[in-house]
């Protein structure tokens, strides 16, 4: 290689999930760091049994509403219960209903939008005219009216929230399908007779994997906020599991002798669904190529610097060795 | 146009018989008996009250037939049904309470549409700049941040530093305008926060997108000034797709008014949904529903006929 030149495009294709992880830390710190938090989070929910300094449910009754300090890390509530153990355990509540309501939603919103999308005419008029009625309906109304008629609970709410947003989210699905279903290799796969599971499975579901991983980023957060704006309002989990938003609604009447009751659990759902969002967001931009950066960038001098050794500032594409041959074919 | 306009008032009807059937079988499908939900929390029932209420909701009757019932009083006597505990009709009490609703709403959008469009704009055409990364992680923030909590800590936190708190009993707008709007400036700030936060994201998007094709390209290289390029060539194109967020997001804002109301104080719908749920009002809430899923349903009507006005290929997809 008697040029210099950058090599664009060369890396072998390595392991998806690893590579994405590879890449986020290298292009999108902010997204990295999200991922970082969310990580710690999540470890604290799982072994919350060892990091917070009292058991869940103990009272202490000669410190109610007791300021933050050595001993209660971040205060009492009005029970006299630990703030920061019931912030920790709130934090297990809060992910277990984002995680598992993801993971009906995801599900949900892949079979509605999937078949959809994929079988198209009189099905997929049907399937979007319901989602077309059902997202008339303003998500907290809805919400709110299917909670009341069921009894309150944590698997109810992850159910509800499951389903309202797989239905919501059944058109994101459908709309990538559609675009998939274009491309030729779609229709080389019909050709040569794949049956319709095989197309699914084999040649769509790859394809929009990516979308899906950013829909379960960003849905994650959209569930442990819509459960904590339940409990907030009384509909969503019920004592004596703590939740975030439920600690909130609490504090409101305590809220003049101990602000600190309403302060902290709010900090703990703002920083849990912002660094969810931050993650959504960077894995977003690596994964929709739409809105990565490049040679196509508005108001960008593309590439302007010299390397040691180079004559002049044109980068030169070195093509992969199997496109090589062909040009000399050309 | 008018073809268009004939196909899109026929899926309208379709979309408006299916929100019909959900909102009837929302409160009829629910696993055991809607009467003993109503009045699990009531001590003092006789049997014969909860027969009066099973006859009153129309529950004796076959489904189907109930709902042919339901909504041919519906429509041809605009009879929503009665409350079951003021015994007046429903229609009544959401009808008075819906202007406070979109008065927070409207004042929701023109806050989030305010805010967001320009720096949705800068950040596009600033890709990648301190400035950009800046406003998108505030533009995360807006929509991360609970609006129930800010709201929560709006009310109580400035009366425990200063005594003071944000004028917390409603006034209407025609007996006091200048009290009104104060009181309507907090909760909705708080709602256009949210809503800046996706249309400042949609925005940037969309302009993104329009600043990387063709023509604009071509207009740079007639040499025009980057203040022309954008307001004269990219904007038009950019901002088209921005109006469907109105129609997006209307739901959102008038989902979001009933933690607002509630927290705020002021007697909208949102508020009367919490009410009712407490007191397990169904015919209320079945009124309600309708009611808000009727005006989302026209407000994105209005906004695809809106939007296939303004950009002509929607029309001949």
């Amino acid at each position: 290689m008697n040029q210099p030149s950058i090599i664009v495009d060369s890396k072998k294709p390595g392991h998806f999930v690893l590579d994405l992880i590879k890449r986020l830390f290298k292009e999108k710190p902010m997204g990295a760091a999200g991922a970082i938090i969310l990580l710690i989070i999540i470890l604290v929910a799982i072994f919350a049994n060892f990091i917070a300094p009292y058991p869940m449910t103990e009272i202490h009754l000669g410190d109610t509403v007791h300021p933050p300090s050595a001993k209660y890390l971040l205060g009492t509530d009005y029970l006299g219960r630990d703030l920061f153990t019931l912030i920790i355990y709130g934090a297990r509540v809060s992910i277990l209903i984002g995680l598992a309501g993801t993971c009906i939603n995801i599900l949900v919103a892949l079979i509605l939008g999937g078949v959809s999308g994929y079988f198209g005419g009189k099905i997929d008029m049907v399937i979007q005219r319901v989602i077309d009625a059902w997202m008339c309906f303003p998500p907290l109304f809805i919400l709110l009216t299917i909670m009341a008629m069921f009894k309150s609970g944590i698997f109810q709410v992850i159910v509800v929230l499951g389903l309202f947003y797989g239905i919501t989210n059944a058109r994101v699905i459908r709309g990538t399908i559609l675009s998939i279903k274009e491309i030729t290799y779609m229709k080389a796969a019909e050709s040569i007779g794949a049956t319709h599971i095989r197309r699914m499975f084999n040649h769509i579901l790859p394809n929009i994997l990516a979308p899906i991983i950013v829909l379960f980023t960003i849905s994650v957060g959209q569930i442990i906020l819509s459960e904590a704006t339940l409990s907030f309002l009384g509909f969503g989990v019920p004592p004596p599991n703590p939740s975030w938003g439920q600690m909130i609604n609490n504090s409101t009447r305590y809220i003049t002798q101990g602000p600190w009751m309403g302060i902290f659990p709010g900090l703990a759902l703002s920083m849990v669904v912002f660094s969810i969002n931050m993650l959504g967001d960077g894995l977003r931009d690596i994964l929709d190529p739409r809105l990565r950066g490049g040679s196509g960038r508005y108001g960008k001098i593309i590439i302007n610097k010299r390397l040691p050794g180079q004559k002049s500032s044109t980068f030169t594409r070195e093509l992969p060795e199997h496109m090589k041959d062909k040009d000399k074919h050309i | 146009m008018t073809a268009f306009l004939i196909k899109r008032l026929l899926i309208a009807i379709a979309v408006l018989f299916l929100v019909s059937l959900i909102v009837f079988f929302s409160i009829r499908l629910i696993p055991g008996d809607v009467v003993k939900l109503i009045v699990q929390d009531a001590q003092y029932i006789t049997p014969l009250q909860e027969a009066q209420i099973r006859a009153q909701l129309g529950l004796d009757v076959p489904i189907y037939i109930q709902y042919s019932r339901w909504i041919s009083k519906l429509i041809f006597h605009g009879d929503f049904g009665m409350s079951l505990y003021t015994n007046r009709p429903v229609i009544e009490q959401v009808i008075s309470r819906l202007p406070i609703t979109f008065e927070l709403s409207i004042l929701g959008l023109i806050v989030g549409l305010l805010v967001a469009m320009p720096i949705g704009i800068y950040s596009a055409i600033r890709q990648d700049s301190i400035g950009d990364y800046i406003f998108r992680s505030i533009a995360i923030l807006f929509i991360t941040l609970p609006s129930f909590w800010i709201g929560t800590m709006v009310i109580t936190l400035p009366s425990m530093w200063w005594h003071w708190t944000p004028p917390l009993t409603y006034v209407a707008f025609t007996a006091n305008p200048i009290e009104n709007l104060k009181q309507f400036i907090i909760p909705s700030t708080l709602l256009g926060m949210f809503l800046s936060g996706v249309t400042m994201r949609m925005t940037r998007t969309m302009m993104l997108e329009v600043l990387r094709q063709d023509y604009i390209r071509t207009a740079w290289a007639k040499g025009l000034k980057e203040r022309v390029v954008i307001s004269r060539h990219a904007l038009k194109n950019g901002l088209i797709p921005v109006i469907t967020i109105v129609g997006n997001q209307a739901a959102l804002l008038l989902g979001g008014s009933v933690v607002l109301e509630k927290i705020f104080n002021l007697p909208g719908v949102g508020y009367l949904v919490l009410q009712t749920l407490n007191i397990r009002d169904f015919p209320v809430l079945s009124c309600i529903n309708l009611v808000i899923a009727v005006f989302i349903l026209i407000i994105n009507l209005g906004v695809d006929v809106a939007y296939s006005y303004l950009d002509p290929r929607i029309r001949f997809k």
